[in-house]
């Protein structure tokens, strides 16, 4: 995948790519316990290259909170301590209004250790960020797979409990209530399994191949069902129909998967704000003069003003690594401009909360009737 | 008294279903197999009302079960019980579809509705 992991003798090499490239381009420390590399000040011109040398503290703690991210701050650590995994971690570095990438690779021979920085362009880093997606879509494909397994177990799981109650039901036993009551709560268990089972597994199932009219209270259920885990401690979610049992049109899978992501994203506002009372996510869908229309409103911490034009760029995010769900406010703003011709709209207040309004064209042959 | 087969590959399935449904022995005659085969053969010696099948089982799934019984002894009622979901199945040869986990109380109901009919 580099050139790096073809390094098979690093003491030979090393000078000599040294030499072929320049400092400004790469960068090679050689690892010890004392942190000795830290000290360097080349290291830190590469980094931070506008910054003056006396107001840097030379350590590991404040090379650490260059980083932004606290994946890129684990894995130098990581690599420091000798075993990182994967053995290469690509960063970017945010420091006086402008950004640098860069790539790292963990070099090892018998003796030493050490770290090859190299400075990258924004590409570089947007392919790695692919091939993340890339790695989370494959993950997803076994999801489908894992649950179906769980079927199986909770099939006689149930049946069992279910013929331990009837057991139950027909003995003299002492504590015959408590008993049943462990096994009814068993029962209430195991049928929340179920349900969480099918659920996803549906959703799976919905292809987005064809336009149709759907019932946007089945998918905005599902969506609040499916995101159970996400919302349950910290906040509570409504969703309101009106007209009751109304349709949609467009693609029902893809408008699902633009509610879930809503909903996570309405949460991840919620944990921020940190507000001692409980949060609260409404979903409502309308019908407004030619569109079907979808508010997704929370009180979380809401988008400051700047960043209000940014949300829809396909880099931004406040979150840390792994917390994204996939989707992103750029493509669930594709989906529905360019697949659906619809709009999306964003209204926040900064620590009071957001609403985020998408409208989809009504289906034009059901106005024409 | 109605008798119906029920196959699974899955040995702890069977054993739970045997459970659920020994308290009901007086109204059906249960037979559990874990495996196609052995219910194809024994379709000779018992004739069973029902036939529950699982869908995904090694050797002879589930839908070649319910082709070959059906051959064999053309009434009976099959139900082919599967975690997929049946959604795209429609051309699937089973009188009735299951889906996992599924209650005794929906194979009982299956069964009195056929009864009523």
């Amino acid at each position: 995948m580099s050139q790096f992991n073809e390094i098979r003798n690093p003491i030979e090499t090393l000078p000599l790519i040294k030499e072929l490239f320049p400092r400004e381009v790469l960068y090679i420390v050689e690892l010890d316990k004392r942190d000795s590399w830290l000290k360097d000040m080349n290291l830190w011109s590469f980094f931070v290259p506008d910054r003056k040398s006396g107001d840097i503290n030379l350590n590991r703690e404040s090379f650490l909170k260059l980083l932004s991210k606290e994946y890129d701050r684990h894995w130098i650590e990581s690599a420091i301590d000798g075993n990182p995994t994967p053995t290469h971690c690509e960063f970017k570095i945010n420091h006086m209004n402008s950004i640098h990438y860069y790539s790292c690779h963990f070099i090892k021979d018998r003796k030493k250790s050490y770290l090859a920085f190299r400075r990258v362009s924004e590409q570089r880093i947007s392919e790695t960020q692919n091939y993340n997606a890339l790695q989370l879509q494959s993950f997803a494909t076994l999801v489908p797979g894992i649950l179906h397994d769980l079927k199986t177990p909770l099939q006689y799981v149930v049946n069992n409990l279910s013929y331990l109650k009837e057991v139950i039901n027909l003995s003299d036993l002492s504590d015959k209530d408590d008993v049943l009551d462990a096994v009814e709560q068993s029962l209430i268990g195991t049928d929340k399994m179920s349900k969480l089972v099918h659920h996803v597994l549906d959703y799976r199932r919905r292809g987005s191949d064809i336009k149709e009219d759907f019932k946007i209270d089945a998918i905005l259920d599902e969506a609040v069902q499916i995101t159970t885990f996400e919302w349950k401690k910290i906040a509570s979610v409504t969703f309101s129909v009106e007209p009751k049992g109304m349709y949609f049109f467009g693609y029902p899978g893809e408008i699902e998967r633009i509610v879930i992501n809503l909903i996570v994203n309405s949460c991840h506002a919620i944990e921020k704000q940190k507000s001692t009372s409980k949060g609260r996510i409404s979903l409502f869908a309308i019908k407004e003069t030619g569109w079907n229309t979808l508010i997704v409103e929370d009180n979380g911490c809401g988008i400051p003003e700047k960043n209000l034009k940014l949300i829809f760029n396909p880099f931004y995010t406040t979150k840390e690594v792994g917390k994204g769900t996939g989707l992103g406010l750029h493509l669930i703003k594709e989906i529905i401009e360019v697949k659906h011709g619809g709009e999306i709209d964003v209204i926040s207040d900064e620590g009071k909360g957001t609403r985020i309004t998408v409208r989809l064209p009504q289906n034009k042959e059901v106005i024409l009737k | 008294m109605k008798v119906f087969f029920f196959v699974d590959d899955d040995d702890l399935i069977i054993k739970s279903f045997k459970r659920i449904f020994h308290l009901y022995k007086d109204n059906y005659e249960a037979h559990f197999f874990n495996n196609a085969q052995d219910a194809l053969e024994a379709l000779f010696l018992n004739q069973p009302d029902y036939l529950f099948s699982d869908l995904h089982m090694p050797g002879i799934d589930g839908i070649q079960l319910i082709e070959q019984s059906l051959k064999i002894s053309p009434h009976i009622t099959t139900i082919l019980i599967s975690g997929d979901g049946f959604k795209q199945n429609e051309d699937k040869p089973a009188h009735f579809y299951l889906e996992k986990p599924c209650t005794r109380d929906q194979l009982i109901e299956i069964m009195q509705h056929e009864e009523r009919l």
